[in-house]
C-alpha cells in the first residue's frame, strides 16, 4: 500500500464519545479531523471547511438526516467523498445515499479497519484510481 | 114590423100546427067568452056584496040612531050631571062612526046607490051639525045643568028621520036578482071551464110541439154544443201539444192553430182567432208588412213567397227566425185535403244535438286515444265495437274487423278458454272476469294479452248488440318483462342457493320465508322443518331483539342500518363454527320493513388466523420496539468496540519489550474478545429485527442487485472476522422483483451466516461464500444463488431443513428459526427457495423469484 497521504475529514455525529473515538482513530494515522457535534454544528463546519477529502457523518441525528449534510457537502465541496454510518437504514434512504454519491455506507457497529478502508480508497482515488466497489473492499482487506 | 110579427106567426104556426091553430082559436073565444061572463058575474057578486055592505052599515046607521034616540030620553029625561056626556056621546059617537061608514062605502060603490048616497050624505051632514052642537050643550048640561035645547032635540029627530030614510032607500033598492045571478053564474062557470079545457087542449098541443121542438132544438143544439165541444178538445189539445199546429182547409183557409204557433211569429205580431178563415196569401200578406214594420233593416220581400211556398210544397225545413230561435217546419196534408203544418221549436234540440255530438267526438276521441281496446261482442260473439287501439295492437283497421267473430282474433289455443269465460259471464252478468290469452295480429304473429269483460244485464245490453263488453290490453311487453324477471329471479336464487354462504329470510313475524342451500346443508336442516316456522326455533341463532324492534317499527323516512355479528353455531357435523352474521331489514312497498335478509359467512378458519396473527402481530410489535432499541443498542456497541479497538492500536504502538508485553498481551486478547462479543450482540439483534414486521407491510418492487449488495456490506466484516471470501456475482440487468427488501436482506444474510457456521464448523478459517444474482431470460425468473464450499448438508437434515426450531446448532448458537422464518418470507414474496448439496462440496441454496408484475401499488 502506498503511504497514505494526509486527509482534511470532516466527522459528523451527536454520540460525542463516537466522535471522539473515530476522531482520535484517524488523527493518529496523521489526519487532518474536523468534528463536529450536532446537525447544526456540521452544517456550519461543511460550510466554513475549504476542500475537505472526507465526510463522515451519522445519519440520524436531532436537528436533520446526515444524508441532508451529505447533499450539502456534495453541493459546496463536489470532490469530497462522504460516507454516512448509521445503525439501520432501509432501502429507500440506501438508495439516495448512494445518489448522493457516497462512498459507502457503514453499518454500525463496524470496526476502525473498515473505516480505515473507506478513507483510504478514498485517498487512493484522489490520487487518481478508480472508485472501488464497496463490496471488493471488504474482501480487499 | 109586420113581417116580423108573420115571422112569429109563421114559427109559431110551424112550431104548433094546424090542430094547434083551431083549438087555440077555440080556446080563444072560450077564453074571451068566459072572460066576459066572469067579469059580468063578478061585477054582479061585487054589487051584491056592496048592497050587502050598505044594508049592513045602514042598519047598523039605524041600530045607533036607535041607541042614540034612547039615550037622548034618557038624557032628556033625567039630569044624570057628569055621566050624561058619557050616555049621549058614546051613542052618539058609534052613531057618526056608522053613519060615516054608510057614506063611506056608498062614495066608494057606483053601482044604483045614488039615494042611499044622498040619504047617508044628509045624515052624515046632519050629524055632523048635532056634533058640533051637543057637545057645548052637554058641557053646559053638566055644569051648570042647563037644559039640553029643543032644537037639538029637534036636530036628532031629524037625525033619526034621515036615518031612517037612508035605511028604507037601501033595504028597497038593493034587491038582489037572485035567478039573474046564479043563470049568470053557471054559465060563467060552463064557459070557464070550457075556456080551461080548451086551455088545457091547447097548453097540451103546444106543449107537444114545443117538446118536439124542444126535442129538436136540443137535438141541434147538443149537436151543436158536441160540435163546439169537439172543437174546444182539438183546440184544447192543440193548446197542449208542445209544437206550434196550424190547420188549413182545402181553400188554404185558416182553421185553426194553437198558441206555439203563435209564438213562431209573435214577433211579427201573431195571429188571432179573427183570422180564422182568413186565405193563407192574406195572412202571409199581413204577416210580410209586419216584419216590413218591425224589421225595417231585414229584406222582407222574399218573406212572403217563401212563408206560402213552404206551406205548400215543403215537408220539411229548419228555420232560423229573426229572433234568433231555430225553428223545424213539418208540413203535411191532411186526409180532407187540407194542410197541417207543424212548428218545433228545436232551438234547445239542435243544441242538444250538437251537445251530443260534440260529447260523441270526446268520446270517441277518449276512447281511440286510450291505449288499451275497448270492444264489445253481440251474441254470436262478433265484434260490434272496437275502439282505434285495436289497431296498434294488431294491425287491423276497426272495419276490417266489424262483425266479425272475435274467434277470429284468438290464437286457437285459447279457444276453449274464452267459451268457459263467455259462459261464466252469462251465469253471472254484471260481474266482471278477467283472463289472458293470445291474440293474432294481421300479420301473423301473436300477442300476449289480457282481457277484461263483463256481460251486462239483459236490459242494459242494447237488445244483444253489448252482449259482452270489455277492454284489451296489450301485455306482450310486460309479459316478456315478465319471463325477464322470471329468469332474473331464477339467477338470482341459483346465486343465493350456489353461494357458500348461509342465506336465511324472515319475514315481519320472524318466521322463516326461505333458506339457501348453504344454509340447509351447514344445518342439516330440510326446507320443509324450517319454512314458515319461526325464526326463534332454530336453536342457537340469535338476533337481537331491540334491534328488530327498532327495524319493524321504523318509519318510512328512517334509514335503517344493517347490523353484524359473530355467531357460535353448531353446525350438522357437531362442530362448533364461528359464524359471522350480517342481518339487514328490507323494505316492502309500504314503506315498512317487510323482511330481514341474514347472511352468515362461515369464519371459523379466518379467526384462527387472526388469532395466529394478533400473536404475530404481537411479536411484530415486539419486533418494532426491538428495532429501536437495536438502533439504540448499536450506538453504544459502536463505541465499545471503538473503545476496545481503540485501545488495540493504543498498545500496538507501545514497543514490546515494555512491562506491559504480557500485560499487553493480555489485554489485546480481551480487547478483541470484546470487538468479538460486540459483533455477536450485533448479529443478536440483526435476528431480533426478524420479527420486527409490520403485518400489513405493502410490498414493493425493489432491485435484488442493490439489495444484496446492502446485504453484504452488512455481514462482510463479520466475514472477514472468520477470513472467509465473499464472492459477489450480481447480473445488474436483473429485474426489480415485488417483495420487501430488507425481508430479502435478510434471508440472504441468514444463509450466509449458516454457510459461515457451516465452514467454520469444519475448519478454523478460510473459506469462499458466492452470491450470484442470475436472470433466465425466457422465463424471466430471477435466481439468487448462495454457495458455500463448507461441508454440506447431511443427507437426514436436508428434507428437515426449513422445519421451524430444526437446528443443528449446539444451544446457544442459533435459534433454529433463521431457515424457516426465512422460508415463510420468501413464500409470501411468492418466490421459492431450495436447498441442495454442490458437486464440487459444499450447500447452494437457490431463492426463485417469477417477476411477473403484481400490482405493487402501495396504499398509503
Amino acid at each position: 500500500m502506498p503511504a497514505p497521504s494526509v486527509l482534511t475529514i470532516v466527522v459528523i455525529d451527536d454520540e460525542a464519545e463516537l466522535l471522539g473515538e473515530i476522531s482520535r482513530f484517524l488523527q493518529r494515522r496523521g489526519h487532518r479531523v474536523h468534528a463536529a457535534a450536532s446537525f447544526a454544528e456540521g452544517q456550519a463546519l461543511i460550510d466554513s471547511m475549504i476542500n475537505p477529502d472526507v465526510l463522515i457523518t451519522d445519519v440520524r441525528m436531532p436537528g436533520g438526516s446526515g444524508l441532508d449534510l451529505a447533499r450539502r457537502s456534495r453541493g459546496r465541496h463536489p470532490a469530497c467523498h462522504v460516507i454516512v454510518m448509521t445503525g439501520h437504514l432501509d432501502q429507500s434512504q440506501i438508495g439516495s445515499a448512494e445518489e448522493l454519491g457516497a462512498v459507502a455506507v457503514l453499518f454500525k457497529p463496524f470496526s476502525f479497519g473498515r473505516l480505515l478502508a473507506l478513507v483510504t480508497s478514498a485517498t487512493e482515488q484522489r490520487n487518481g484510481s478508480e472508485m472501488p466497489d464497496i463490496t471488493h473492499s471488504a474482501s480487499a482487506v | 114590423m109586420i113581417g116580423r110579427w108573420l115571422d112569429v106567426f109563421r114559427r109559431l104556426s110551424t112550431a104548433i100546427g094546424p090542430a094547434g091553430l083551431v083549438w087555440g082559436v077555440v080556446a080563444a073565444i072560450l077564453g074571451l067568452l068566459s072572460f066576459a061572463i066572469t067579469f059580468a058575474d063578478s061585477r054582479m057578486t061585487r054589487d051584491m056584496v056592496e048592497a050587502h055592505n050598505i044594508r049592513t052599515a045602514a042598519f047598523d046607521v039605524t041600530t045607533g040612531s036607535n041607541d042614540l034616540n034612547k039615550a037622548l030620553i034618557v038624557v032628556l029625561g033625567a039630569r044624570l050631571g057628569d055621566r050624561s056626556r058619557i050616555y049621549a056621546l058614546t051613542p052618539l059617537e058609534a052613531w057618526g062612526q056608522a053613519a060615516r061608514q054608510l057614506r063611506s062605502i056608498c062614495a066608494h060603490s057606483d053601482w044604483r046607490t045614488g039615494e042611499v048616497a044622498l040619504h047617508a050624505n044628509r045624515a052624515c051632514d046632519a050629524f055632523n051639525a048635532l056634533d058640533i052642537a051637543m057637545v057645548p050643550a052637554l058641557t053646559a048640561h053638566e055644569k051648570s045643568g042647563t037644559a039640553i035645547g029643543d032644537d037639538l032635540v029637534a036636530r036628532l029627530a031629524e037625525l033619526v028621520r034621515l036615518t031612517d030614510a037612508a035605511n028604507t032607500a037601501a033595504l028597497s033598492t038593493l034587491e038582489p036578482r037572485h035567478e039573474t045571478k046564479t043563470s049568470l053564474h053557471l054559465t060563467a062557470v060552463v064557459s070557464t071551464s070550457g075556456f080551461l079545457l080548451a086551455v088545457v087542449i091547447l097548453l097540451l098541443l103546444v106543449g107537444r110541439s114545443a117538446t118536439r121542438h124542444h126535442d129538436i132544438s136540443e137535438v141541434a143544439r147538443r149537436a151543436q154544443s158536441d160540435a163546439q165541444a169537439s172543437r174546444q178538445q182539438v183546440v184544447d189539445a192543440i193548446e197542449t201539444v208542445p209544437v206550434g199546429f196550424a190547420l188549413y182547409d182545402k181553400d188554404e183557409r185558416l182553421v185553426l192553430f194553437n198558441r206555439q204557433y203563435n209564438e213562431t211569429v209573435a214577433h211579427l205580431g201573431g195571429v188571432n182567432d179573427s183570422m180564422i178563415g182568413w186565405p193563407l196569401e192574406r195572412i202571409a200578406e199581413h204577416l210580410q208588412q209586419q216584419l216590413l214594420v218591425r224589421y225595417p233593416d231585414q229584406d222582407g220581400s222574399h218573406w212572403k213567397s217563401e212563408y206560402i211556398r213552404r206551406r205548400r210544397e215543403g215537408h220539411r225545413a229548419d228555420v232560423q227566425l229573426l229572433n234568433g230561435r231555430m225553428v223545424r217546419l213539418q208540413r203535411s196534408s191532411t186526409p180532407s185535403g187540407g194542410t197541417a203544418t207543424v212548428w218545433t221549436d228545436v232551438s234547445d234540440l239542435i243544441q242538444r244535438e250538437e251537445a251530443l255530438r260534440s260529447s260523441e267526438r270526446r268520446f270517441q276521441l277518449l276512447v281511440n286515444s286510450l291505449t288499451d281496446t275497448v270492444f264489445s261482442l253481440n251474441r254470436d260473439n262478433r265484434m260490434t265495437y272496437l275502439s282505434a287501439g285495436i289497431e296498434d295492437l294488431l294491425g287491423f283497421k276497426v272495419d276490417e274487423l266489424r262483425l266479425r267473430s272475435v274467434f277470429e282474433v284468438i290464437h286457437p289455443d285459447d279457444h276453449p278458454l274464452l267459451h268457459e269465460v263467455a259462459d261464466r259471464l252469462r251465469a253471472h252478468r254484471g260481474l266482471p272476469a278477467t283472463f289472458t290469452c293470445r291474440m293474432q295480429s294481421k300479420d301473423g304473429t301473436h300477442r300476449m294479452v289480457e282481457i277484461r269483460l263483463a256481460a251486462p244485464e239483459k236490459q242494459d245490453n242494447l237488445n244483444g248488440e253489448f252482449a259482452i263488453t270489455g277492454l284489451v290490453r296489450d301485455i306482450e311487453a310486460q309479459h316478456e318483462l315478465a319471463r325477464r324477471l322470471h329468469d332474473r329471479m331464477e339467477r338470482l336464487n341459483s346465486i343465493v342457493q350456489s353461494t357458500g354462504a348461509l342465506f336465511l329470510l324472515i319475514d315481519r313475524h320472524q318466521h322463516i320465508v326461505m333458506a339457501n342451500n348453504g344454509f340447509l346443508s351447514f344445518t342439516g336442516l330440510t326446507e320443509d322443518q324450517i319454512v314458515d316456522r319461526p325464526f326463534a326455533a332454530l336453536a342457537d341463532w340469535r338476533l337481537d331483539p331491540a334491534v328488530v324492534e327498532a327495524w319493524l317499527g321504523a318509519s318510512e323516512a328512517q334509514t335503517l342500518k344493517a347490523v353484524d355479528y359473530n355467531n357460535m353455531l353448531t353446525n350438522a357435523r357437531g362442530e362448533r363454527r364461528t359464524i359471522h352474521v350480517t342481518a339487514n331489514p328490507v323494505r316492502g312497498t309500504s314503506g315498512r320493513v317487510e323482511h330481514i335478509v341474514l347472511l352468515g359467512v362461515d369464519e371459523t378458519e379466518r379467526r384462527q388466523a387472526e388469532l395466529q396473527l394478533f400473536d404475530t402481530s404481537r411479536l411484530a410489535t415486539l419486533g418494532e420496539m426491538a428495532s429501536g432499541i437495536a438502533h439504540e443498542i448499536n450506538q453504544p456497541l459502536t463505541v465499545i468496540r471503538f473503545a476496545a479497538e481503540s485501545l488495540q492500536d493504543e498498545l500496538r504502538e507501545t514497543a514490546d519489550n515494555t512491562l506491559l508485553g504480557n500485560l499487553r498481551r493480555f489485554i489485546d486478547e480481551k480487547c478483541s474478545r470484546v470487538t468479538a462479543q460486540t459483533e455477536r450482540a450485533a448479529t443478536i439483534i440483526r435476528d431480533l429485527r426478524g420479527f420486527a414486521r409490520k403485518p400489513d407491510d405493502m410490498p414493493e418492487q425493489f432491485d435484488v442487485v442493490q439489495a444484496l449488495r446492502v446485504a453484504a456490506t452488512m455481514i462482510d466484516e463479520q466475514l472477514r472476522l472468520a477470513r472467509i471470501d465473499l464472492h459477489l456475482d450480481l447480473d445488474p440487468a436483473a429485474p426489480p422483483i415485488t417483495g420487501h427488501a430488507s425481508r430479502l436482506q435478510q434471508v440472504i444474510i441468514n444463509l450466509v451466516l449458516n454457510a459461515r457456521d457451516a465452514i467454520l464448523d469444519t475448519r478454523n478459517s478460510g473459506g469462499t461464500i458466492t452470491i450470484r444474482v442470475q436472470t433466465l431470460r425466457q422465463s424471466g425468473h430471477v435466481v439468487i444463488t448462495v454457495e458455500d464450499d463448507g461441508p454440506g448438508i447431511p443427507g437426514h437434515v436436508l428434507p428437515r431443513l426449513f422445519e421451524p426450531f430444526y437446528t443443528t446448532k449446539p444451544t446457544g448458537k442459533g435459534t433454529g428459526l433463521g431457515l424457516s422464518i426465512s422460508y415463510q418470507i420468501i413464500q409470501q414474496m411468492r418466490g421459492t427457495i431450495t436447498a441442495e448439496n454442490r458437486a464440487e462440496g459444499g450447500a447452494r441454496f437457490t431463492v426463485t423469484f417469477d417477476t411477473a408484475p403484481i400490482s405493487a401499488t402501495a396504499v398509503s
